[in-house]
């Protein structure tokens, strides 16, 4: 048996576009330990949101595997898998406004996973709910509330005890804070730091603002148009990222500090390609000021960096 | 930057003591107060705040893009030359549209017409400004295409919106913007919806026209990582009013009051860490509250963590702390 609780084999995921098909999740592996917390950065296109949705059986993965505390889930969508694996495997959405009920009382939202899965009787549920409500910082009352009710930063904590109602193991958070302003994405932060201490939860955090990764991960994947480019502890990408998409998004990100003069510009070229037209070779090369023959025509593959650390470019 | 120096570059438009309303005499709701702010030559001042601060209202204000009714200017001045756009008529309003102040939006999709060729669009945009002959008209589509570095104008023109990226998208929008050579341009969280490494190059793309027209920038943001990177002044806005205002520079380095404090605190990514537990994140507690008109004093009192009573009595004024940093707060500097 493995020790980690999450392993992706080299897992595809299809899509179909206007009756052409791609793949948007291109042989992508990556492994996960209990208690960790792993980034998964990368731009709109580049598969990490239907990798996480693939992870929780809402896509079928076309070729690859995924391991789940040993087991493997790939073959199954949500509904056929084991109810021992749902319950252990959660997961938090963006935007809290559409992924509640707008009809349905907070406490009864945040009770329904227990009532699906049959835990405990009517009382005890209620029970539950009421606690887990308190326990994310909503009042007693907010129960009976409707989600509308709520401003963005209290929804999102109605998603955070939602995923937690079934005490999981592992919560896919996919950029849980994208949605909230910089004074409330602070309180959520803290908010889910806390519960994983407490919960010894692992978490898959996905987001495109790495100053949000860089806080809570211990290890990184940056991934572009369905690939994984460079993957490696968070301190170490920071300083010493290889792969020039890495760079520049580390570049791009804005300092925010006072002082320091407007970042090198670096040479990236035009936007990021449709993933229905990858481009041949390197996807990344239409972009890449690196660019050489080579290229054009052949795609590297994800190799070691030393330790911890694999970078996938013909020159990195 | 020297405040002397920066009072000698030429004021372009200048806001004063705005005030915007909502509602009838009965029922009316302040949404937008004393807000005052100037515009210069070449410079980008970032007016910051987060949902429901009042930064786009005040934007919009400006080209008296509001409904009114409900939302009504209630008090106050923008000066523009000999102009006062919070009084002139409609047609005073349409000269100045496009051609003395223009604007971006957030969402470059729904600003174009999904309808129109690219080509067209631009072209109404240059005709709205200028009478052109066809020749004279494709040319000078052709300079504003590769004014926002779009590859290949002559394919370009013939595009509809829905085949090009975000990223494109606001650059055609920017485009139509620059037609009318603007001497203020209002960006509107022109980035917001694009990914960070296309965000980089439009707004390196707006500082360089920036640069080569002497355009001045309002850049309306909720992101303060911009500002040190593109931003001469800062203007911060909390429920409706400017809490501290100051040279971009100067007031990261030294914030003065607790919310700006608070919000610089609140970033995360800024200490570097491994493995175990991330560090605490500066919280500020609480939301911005509803009903502003709810609150007596200082509207940031209710999640301040320095409030006394005096802060819940009245509200400051926005009054000068250092060389063009002004603040307003009774308990400026103090640490919580």
């Amino acid at each position: 048996m493995s020790a980690n609780l999450l392993e992706i084999d080299n897992i595809s995921v299809v899509h179909h576009k206007n009756g052409q098909t791609f793949k948007a999740v291109d042989g992508v592996s990556l492994h996960l330990a209990p208690g960790e917390t792993l980034g998964l950065i990368g731009e709109s296109g580049c598969g990490k949101s239907t990798l996480a949705r693939t992870i929780m059986g809402l896509y079928r993965a076309a070729s690859g595997r995924i391991l789940f505390d040993g087991a493997d889930i790939s073959g199954a969508k949500w509904r056929r898998r084991s109810r021992a694996v749902t319950r252990r495997l959660q997961m938090i959405f963006q935007d809290p406004q559409q992924s509640l009920n707008p009809r349905t009382p907070v406490g009864r939202i945040v009770e329904e996973p227990l009532l699906v899965h049959g835990v405990g009787g009517r009382d005890e549920r209620r029970a539950r709910a009421r606690r887990l409500l308190e326990r994310v910082g909503l009042g007693a009352d907010a129960g009976e509330r409707l989600p509308h009710e709520f401003s963005g930063g209290q929804r999102q904590r109605i998603g955070i005890a939602r995923a937690l109602a079934l005490t999981p193991d592992l919560v896919i958070c996919d950029e849980p804070v994208s949605a909230l302003d910089l004074s409330v994405q602070a309180q959520v932060l803290n908010l889910l730091v806390d519960l994983q201490d407490e919960l010894k939860l692992s978490y898959l955090f996905i987001s495109h603002d790495l100053a949000v990764v860089r806080h809570m991960a211990s290890r990184v994947v940056v991934m572009y148009l369905g690939r994984i480019v460079e993957s490696g502890p968070v301190a170490l990408l920071w300083d010493g990222a290889r792969h020039p998409y890495t760079k520049a998004l580390i570049a791009a990100a804005p300092s925010g500090t006072p002082g320091l003069p407007r970042r090198e510009k670096r040479a990236l070229l035009g936007d990021i390609p449709s993933p229905v037209d990858r481009p041949k070779g390197c996807a990344f090369h239409t972009r890449c000021p690196l660019k050489q023959k080579i290229c054009t025509e052949s795609d590297p593959a994800l190799r070691s960096a030393g330790e911890g650390h694999a970078v996938a470019c013909h020159f990195a | 930057m020297n405040a002397l120096t920066e009072f000698a570059v030429s004021p372009v438009l200048d806001v004063h003591a705005l005030q915007l309303g909502i509602g009838g005499k009965d029922a009316q709701r302040k949404l937008v107060r004393d807000v005052s702010f100037t515009l210069r030559r070449g410079r980008t001042l970032a007016l910051v705040g987060e949902s429901g601060s009042g930064k786009t209202l005040t934007a919009l204000s400006i080209l008296r893009l509001l409904p009114d009714p409900p939302v009504r200017i209630l008090d106050g001045h923008i000066r523009f030359g000999d102009t006062d756009l919070a009084h002139v008529t409609a047609a005073g309003l349409r000269q100045i549209r496009g051609s003395g102040v223009a604007m971006i939006f957030q969402e470059p999709q729904s600003a174009l017409n999904p309808v129109m060729s690219i080509g067209r669009q631009l072209r109404e945009a240059v005709l709205a400004h200028e009478k052109l002959d066809r020749k004279a008209l494709d040319a000078r589509v052709h300079e504003l295409l590769e004014l926002v570095r779009l590859p290949d104008p002559a394919r370009i023109v013939h595009e509809f919106p829905h085949r090009l990226s975000g990223g494109m998208r606001q650059r055609v929008l920017i485009a139509i913007a620059m037609a009318g050579r603007p001497r203020v341009l209002i960006a509107d969280e022109p980035t917001t919806a694009l990914d960070v490494t296309v965000q980089r190059e439009i707004l390196d793309m707006l500082a360089g026209l920036q640069e080569r027209f002497g355009v001045a920038i309002l850049l309306i943001t909720h992101d303060l990582g911009l500002v040190s990177d593109y931003a001469d002044e800062v203007a911060v806005m909390y429920a409706g009013r400017i809490v501290e205002r100051g040279p971009a520079q100067g007031v990261l380095a030294g914030p003065l009051h607790p919310y700006t404090r608070g919000l610089l605190g609140a970033r995360p990514g800024l200490v570097r860490h491994g493995d175990g537990k991330p560090p605490r994140l500066a919280e500020i507690s609480g939301s911005v509250p509803a009903n502003l008109d709810s609150i007596a004093g200082c509207p940031f009192s209710p999640r301040c963590p320095l409030a006394g009573e005096q802060c819940r009595l009245r509200a400051p004024e926005l009054l000068v702390a250092a060389d063009g940093h002004f603040v307003s707060c009774f308990k400026q500097g103090l640490n919580a």
